[in-house]
C-alpha cells in the first residue's frame, strides 16, 4: 500500500487494533448477523427487532469459489491490464456468509473448505493514483 | 363485455401500513418487512399461513423482491405493475386468486422507495418513441386539466385557483389528523394559493408528496373471514381498465374528464350493485396526484354533477364532515405517494374507517367505501375503482 489509500466504500470495514473487521450489525434478540448493516431484523422467526452494531472477522471457511477469467462489466473496478481473480463465498465464524475476493499463492488451486482470514487489500488504483481498498480473504490453511 | 365481479366473495382480514415519508435509514426490504409484519399481526397469522403473494412496485422485475426479505419458503410470489395504480393491481390479483378457490389466504403488498432514487413519481418517456415526444413533467400533464375545466364551465381562473387550493387545504387538514401521513400539518389557504408555481396554474402545494412507504393486506374468502377477525371488510367491486390512449391523438379529447375513470366507475358500481353511488357511498379515497385531478374525479366518479364539483368543493361537500368525505386520510397530497404502495394505502384507510379505528378523523358509521387509483396521465391512463363495505 502507498501512504494514500481510500476505502472503496465508507463504513463497511475497518482496520481495528485487533486487525481487520467487517462492520455490520446483529439483532440482539435473535442473534442474526447482517453485513452490510440492516435497519431492522429480517429473520421471520424474530418478533423483536433490536439491531446493534457488530464487527465480524477475521476467520472463515471457503464454501465455494469461481475464477473470474474475463473483465466483468461496470460498475466492477480493476486495473489494466486485467488479471483474473478468484471470487469466493466465505462462511465466517460468526455465522455470516460473505462474498469476497480470495487471495492465495495459486488462485487456480484453492480448495473448498480451506480456512481463510479477512484482510484489507488493494482493489485497484483510483483516479488520482491512490490505492482503493476493499475487503478480501486470504487462504491460511488449505 | 362481461364483468361479473366477485361481490362479497372475498374479504380483507388484516392490513398494515408504514409511515409514509422519508425513510433514509431503511431499505425497500425493511419497509416490506414492516408492512407485512403489521398485516400478519392484524390478521392474527404468520407467514406460514399465506399461500401466495402479490407484490406491487416499480420496475423490480420479479417476486424475489418480496420473497427475499420476507424469507418466503417456496411459494408463489408475483410481481405486478400498472403505473401509479400498481398497489391496487396487486390487491385485485390477490382477491381474484382467492375467489377462484386456488388459495385460501394470500397477501397483496405494495412498496416504493422514491426519496433516494432522486425521482419523483414514474419517470418514463411516452410513445411515440421516435423522439418526437415533448419533455413533459407529471405536474404539467395534470395541470392541463385545470384551464380546460375552468373554460368549459365558465369558472373565473381566480376562483378556479381557490377551488384547487381548497382541495389541497382539505387534504392537509385530514392528513394533520393522521399519524402515518407524510405531511401532518394544516396549511392556510393563502399559503397554498401563493405557493411557488411548478406548472401553471399548479403550485407546489397542488402536488402530492414524494415519499417512501409500504402497505399490505391479507385476503381470504368471505366465508372464512370471521375465523381471522370480528370485523373483516368485504370486497364488493374491483374494476381495472386501460384506455386506448386517445388523448395525444384525438382532437376531440376533452381535458375535463378521464374516460378511463368513467368506465371503471360504471363497471365497479354495476359489480357492487350500487344504483345511486352519490348517495350510497359513505367515503372515498381518490387519486389526488394533483389538485385538478381530484376536481375532475368528483365528476367522473359521479360524486358531483358535471360542471358542479367546483362549487361543491367551496361549499365543503368533500370535507371530513361534508356530505361525502374524500381522502379522509390526507390523500396522496398529505399522506404521500410511494407509487406501488398507494393503492393499498387507500384501502388501509377504508379498513380503519369501516372498523371504526380511524381515531380523530373517524367518519360517522360509514357503510360503503370507494378507492380510486389512477396510473398514467390525462388522455393516456389506466384507472382502478374498488367498492368495499362491512
Amino acid at each position: 500500500m502507498t501512504d494514500k489509500a481510500v476505502p472503496v466504500i465508507e463504513g463497511l470495514f475497518s482496520d481495528t487494533a485487533e486487525g481487520p473487521r467487517l462492520l455490520g450489525s446483529r439483532c440482539a434478540a435473535c442473534g442474526t448477523p447482517y453485513f452490510p448493516s440492516s435497519a431492522v431484523c429480517h429473520n421471520p422467526e424474530c418478533s423483536d427487532s433490536r439491531i446493534e452494531e457488530a464487527f465480524f472477522g477475521p476467520g472463515g471457511t471457503l464454501w465455494s469459489c469461481a475464477l473470474q477469467n474475463y473483465p466483468p462489466p461496470p460498475p466492477a473496478r480493476y486495473d489494466e491490464p486485467y488479471e483474473p481473480y478468484l471470487l469466493g463465498m466465505v462462511d465466517m465464524d460468526e455465522g455470516l456468509r460473505v462474498m469476497a475476493r480470495i487471495n492465495a499463492a495459486d488462485i487456480t488451486a484453492v480448495e473448498i473448505g480451506s480456512r481463510v482470514e479477512l484482510e484489507l487489500d488493494t482493489l485497484c488504483k483510483g483516479g488520482e493514483g491512490e490505492d482503493v481498498i476493499t475487503w478480501k480473504f486470504k487462504v491460511v490453511q488449505p | 363485455m362481461a364483468s361479473n365481479g366477485i361481490c362479497d366473495r372475498v374479504a380483507i382480514v388484516g392490513m398494515g401500513c408504514t409511515y409514509f415519508g422519508e425513510h433514509w435509514d431503511k431499505s425497500l426490504e425493511d419497509l416490506l418487512i414492516e408492512a407485512a409484519n403489521e398485516a400478519y399481526l392484524s390478521a392474527g397469522v404468520d407467514g406460514d399461513r399465506i399461500d401466495a403473494y402479490w407484490l406491487g412496485t416499480m420496475g423490480r422485475l420479479s417476486g424475489l423482491t418480496l420473497s427475499e426479505p420476507l424469507k418466503i419458503n417456496y411459494k408463489p410470489v408475483s410481481h405486478v405493475e400498472n403505473f401509479c395504480a400498481t398497489g391496487s393491481e396487486a390487491l385485485r390479483n390477490a382477491a381474484y386468486a382467492v375467489a377462484s378457490g386456488a388459495y385460501d389466504c394470500v397477501m397483496a403488498i405494495g412498496v416504493e422507495k422514491l426519496k433516494d432514487s432522486g425521482f419523483s413519481g414514474l419517470v418514463v418517456q411516452n410513445p411515440p418513441s421516435d423522439g418526437s415526444s415533448p419533455a413533459m413533467t407529471a405536474p404539467a400533464q395534470f395541470s392541463m386539466l385545470a384551464p380546460d375545466y375552468f373554460e368549459k364551465y365558465g369558472v373565473d381562473p381566480e376562483v378556479g385557483k381557490e377551488v384547487l387550493s381548497r382541495i389541497a387545504y382539505k387534504n392537509h387538514c385530514n392528513g394533520a389528523k393522521n399519524p402515518k401521513a407524510q405531511f401532518r400539518k394544516e396549511v392556510p389557504m393563502d399559503a397554498i394559493m401563493c405557493s411557488p408555481r411548478v406548472a401553471d396554474p399548479l403550485g407546489i402545494m397542488d402536488c402530492s408528496g414524494v415519499s417512501d412507504g409500504s402497505a399490505a393486506a391479507v385476503v381470504v374468502r368471505a366465508e372464512d373471514a370471521h375465523k381471522y377477525t370480528d370485523n373483516p371488510i368485504f370486497i364488493k367491486a374491483l374494476s381495472f381498465v386501460a384506455g386506448p390512449a386517445a388523448g395525444p391523438l384525438s382532437q376531440d379529447y376533452d381535458f375535463t374528464t378521464f374516460p378511463e375513470v368513467v368506465a371503471s366507475a360504471k363497471d365497479a358500481y354495476q359489480q357492487a350493485g350500487l344504483k345511486n353511488p352519490m348517495e350510497e357511498i359513505s367515503m372515498a379515497e381518490v387519486h389526488d396526484c394533483f389538485t385538478p385531478t381530484e376536481l375532475v374525479l368528483y365528476e367522473d366518479l359521479g360524486f358531483a354533477e358535471r360542471g358542479g364539483a367546483w362549487r361543491e368543493v367551496l361549499d365543503g361537500a368533500f370535507d371530513l364532515d361534508g356530505r361525502l368525505p374524500v381522502n379522509p386520510d390526507g390523500g396522496l397530497k398529505s399522506f404521500g405517494h410511494p407509487i406501488g404502495a398507494s393503492g393499498l394505502r387507500m384501502m388501509f384507510e377504508m379498513w380503519l374507517q369501516l372498523r371504526g379505528e380511524a381515531g380523530e378523523r373517524q367518519i360517522k358509521d360509514p357503510k360503503i367505501g370507494l378507492t380510486h387509483n389512477l396510473g398514467g396521465a390525462p388522455g393516456r391512463c389506466v384507472s382502478f375503482v374498488s367498492v368495499v363495505g362491512r
